[in-house]
């Protein structure tokens, strides 16, 4: 009866409550990763700034250290020589001389620096001599201090101005100075390569780092791109002319072995935490709802199925939840309803709609059950078997409706005879009655059959197609003394016999089975479900 | 008829707020000094372009001095300054002086030009951005 593809409540709930932890998990995990991500770029931006200040700082303090190195040249003798030659009397030969002195003999802060070249330009900003290099560096100053130096007027033609510039993949450092103290005769141009500088910000803030000059030409540093950078997050830093063009990519890597380690702890304790919130909110929604539904449910289950199974004084409780007091409150009703139907039809099944007796076919039950119970008893069973003199006679002269009077009559005075609870009256079929009569031996049954001839002669009820002018029944009486010697169907023949003596005899009497040569030894049976005796 | 006396304790109070306060600041060089013409390093290096005579005192320490000064300066510490010897570099009243020390938190030149205004000169300039200014604008310095 129950069907197994159907899923029950208490599992569809607990289904649903594992899903949405299931989500839950999954949403924490994904926050997780989110917020990692966030992480990873906050620490990324923050580090690309520092760095950037780094680089900026290095390239201050390179230029300062040029304009001293640029200051420390101009006195050098050999330099003043050749410059006040120069002056005097236009001779420059010995100005490459001076300029290329410092990296023959050395100079102050020659660790520091990674001088590339000296060059000096006129007032006008014209070149005038260089110091050899192993580069071709292109004549006159790059564009990015042209425009710094150029179209400067009185005092300020004075002040030292410096800039980054690129050349073939690279970049350089330079600063122009004045020569010739308070007296502008000329510049001088200091040219480094900046990157020996840069790399003290791996110092700075210890993290690996790699200079890419132009189209990415790799320059200096400590890793290279496609490196074993597991856990590194590399961060990238540009440094841009004037212009906006890179001249130098500076890319460091920061350790994000610990951030990562963070996180998947993070992780763990997020999702064992939000199982066990779960875990505990679900337990208690079970619990919940165990109390308020599961059980009311189960409970009112059970009792639908013992009124189904016909208990009909079955009461569905109503519970604490309101839609379900409803339900059972509906149930209820309708569990009434059909108490009555069933009650109305239980009783259209069993009696005689006109004469209120039982019929044939709950007869048949009662003589099988009182059978039965003689067997067991070793009682005698009786049974009357009366049949209405000249009914048809009645029927003719009196119309239907008469002959229905005449059988309700009939059925009246049977009820008025039969004294015990036991003792079951019915009509057997037209215009033929029986009484049954557990526990009742032959002479019991015959006096009770004389009785109900002793009434119907006493009422006198008018049959005027008659010769006797009144109603008169006849009477085949059969008593089973061991039911084991009989049976129902017999007990019924033997009355059946009976009652065909009586009316051969000349009907208004009785006739017992087994005399007249009749055989029957029948001798027990009586219907007592208790319910003989119609209201 | 009442006597008024001053409570200990506020004057004590008082003189302490005072100390704080006079340590916390650290004096500046005043705005201007009577006298003389307040100029920048711009102007000083005009000055010197166009005034050949024009006597440019370094009034800081002589270590300081060694360190790098403006081309041309002579140094003489403003405790140490002699009307002496500042006639021997200008013998004339209107001989031009140029002052400067350290910057707007030294006093030294404001009170050597002070001393020169005292002794007659009349084209006093008093630089008062002094070494830091010069420095900051990276101009060119002699050894």
């Amino acid at each position: 009866m129950r069907p197994v593809n159907r899923i029950s409540l208490r599992t569809l709930t607990i289904s649903l409550v594992g899903l949405l932890a299931l989500l839950a998990v999954l949403a924490q995990v994904l926050a997780a990763q989110y917020f990692r991500g966030a992480a990873l770029a906050a620490q990324h931006q923050s580090l690309a700034h520092i760095v950037e200040v780094a680089s900026a700082e290095v390239l201050r303090q390179l230029e300062a250290q040029l304009i001293s190195l640029g200051t420390e040249f101009q006195n050098r003798p050999e330099f003043k020589r050749a410059l006040s030659r120069f002056q005097r009397e236009g001779e420059r030969d010995a100005l490459p001389v001076a300029l290329q002195d410092p990296f023959t003999h050395g100079f102050v802060g020659v660790r520091t620096t990674d001088l590339v070249k000296l060059r000096i330009f006129d007032t006008k900003l014209q070149f005038v001599a260089e110091s050899k290099s192993e580069i071709d560096f292109p004549p006159g100053l790059p564009a990015a201090l042209l425009k710094q130096a150029s179209n400067r007027e009185g005092a300020n033609r004075l002040k030292a101005v410096g800039a980054l510039w690129p050349l073939e993949q690279r970049a350089y450092y330079s600063v122009l100075l004045p020569i010739g103290g308070l007296k502008l005769l000329g510049y001088l141009e200091v040219i480094a390569d900046p990157t020996i500088n840069l790399r003290a910000i791996e110092g700075m803030t210890q993290m690996p780092l790699a200079i890419y000059g132009g189209e990415g030409r790799f320059l200096e540093g400590s890793i290279n791109d496609g490196n074993d950078n597991e856990g590194k997050l590399p961060i990238e830093t540009t440094l841009r002319d004037s212009e906006n063009e890179t001249l130098l990519r500076l890319v460091s890597l920061s350790d994000v072995v610990q951030l990562n380690k963070d996180w998947q702890q993070t992780i763990w304790f997020a999702v064992i935490g939000v199982v066990v919130l779960i875990s505990l909110a679900a337990l208690l929604v079970l619990a919940i709802l165990n109390r308020f539904v599961f059980k009311p449910v189960d409970a009112m289950k059970q009792e639908m199925a013992r009124f189904a199974a016909g208990d009909q004084s079955v009461i569905v409780g109503t519970h604490m939840l309101f839609e379900f007091a409803v339900l059972a409150d509906a149930f209820n009703a309708m569990a009434r309803e059909l108490a009555i139907k069933i009650d109305q039809l239980k009783h259209l099944s069993r009696y005689d709609s006109l004469t209120a007796l039982v019929n044939r076919q709950h007869f048949d039950l009662c003589i099988e059950q009182e059978w039965r119970r003689a067997l067991r008893s070793h009682e005698p069973i009786s049974l009357l078997m009366i049949d209405v003199d000249h009914f048809k006679r009645y029927n003719d002269y009196y119309g239907h409706v008469g002959g229905d009077d005449c059988l309700r009559a009939v059925a009246e005075i049977l009820r008025q005879v039969v004294q015990r609870s036991t003792d079951l009256p019915a009509r057997y079929g037209g215009e033929e009655f029986v009484v049954l009569l557990p526990n009742t031996p032959l002479p019991s049954a015959i006096a009770l059959a004389e009785e109900i001839l002793a009434i119907f002669q006493q009422r006198n009820l008018p049959h005027a197609a008659t010769s006797l002018g009144r109603i008169s029944v006849s009477i085949g009486v059969t008593t089973c003394n061991t039911a084991e010697a009989c049976s129902p169907s017999g007990l019924v023949e033997s009355a059946d016999s009976a009652l065909y003596e009586a009316k051969h005899a000349g009907r208004n009497r009785l006739a017992v089975a087994g005399e007249h040569g009749v055989i029957s030894s029948c001798d027990d049976c009586s219907c007592n479900d208790g319910k003989q005796k119609p209201a | 008829m009442y006597k008024r006396h001053g409570n200990p304790m506020i004057l004590f109070a008082g003189l302490l707020l005072y100390t704080a306060v006079a340590w916390a600041e650290k004096p500046f060089a005043p705005d201007s000094v009577a006298g003389t013409t307040r100029i920048t390093a711009e102007t000083a290096i005009d000055l010197a372009g166009t005034l050949p005579n024009l006597v440019i005192i370094d009034n800081r320490h002589a270590e300081e001095f060694a360190k790098g000064h403006i081309e041309g300066a002579i140094n003489l510490l403003d405790t140490h300054i002699r009307r002496a010897d500042v006639a021997r570099l200008a013998p004339r009243l209107d001989t031009p002086l140029l002052f400067y020390c350290n910057g707007e938190r030294c006093l030294r030149s404001s009170h050597a030009a002070k001393m020169a205004v005292g002794w007659g000169y009349t084209r006093i300039y008093w630089f008062r951005g002094g070494w830091q200014e010069w420095l900051d604008k990276q101009l060119p310095i002699t050894r």
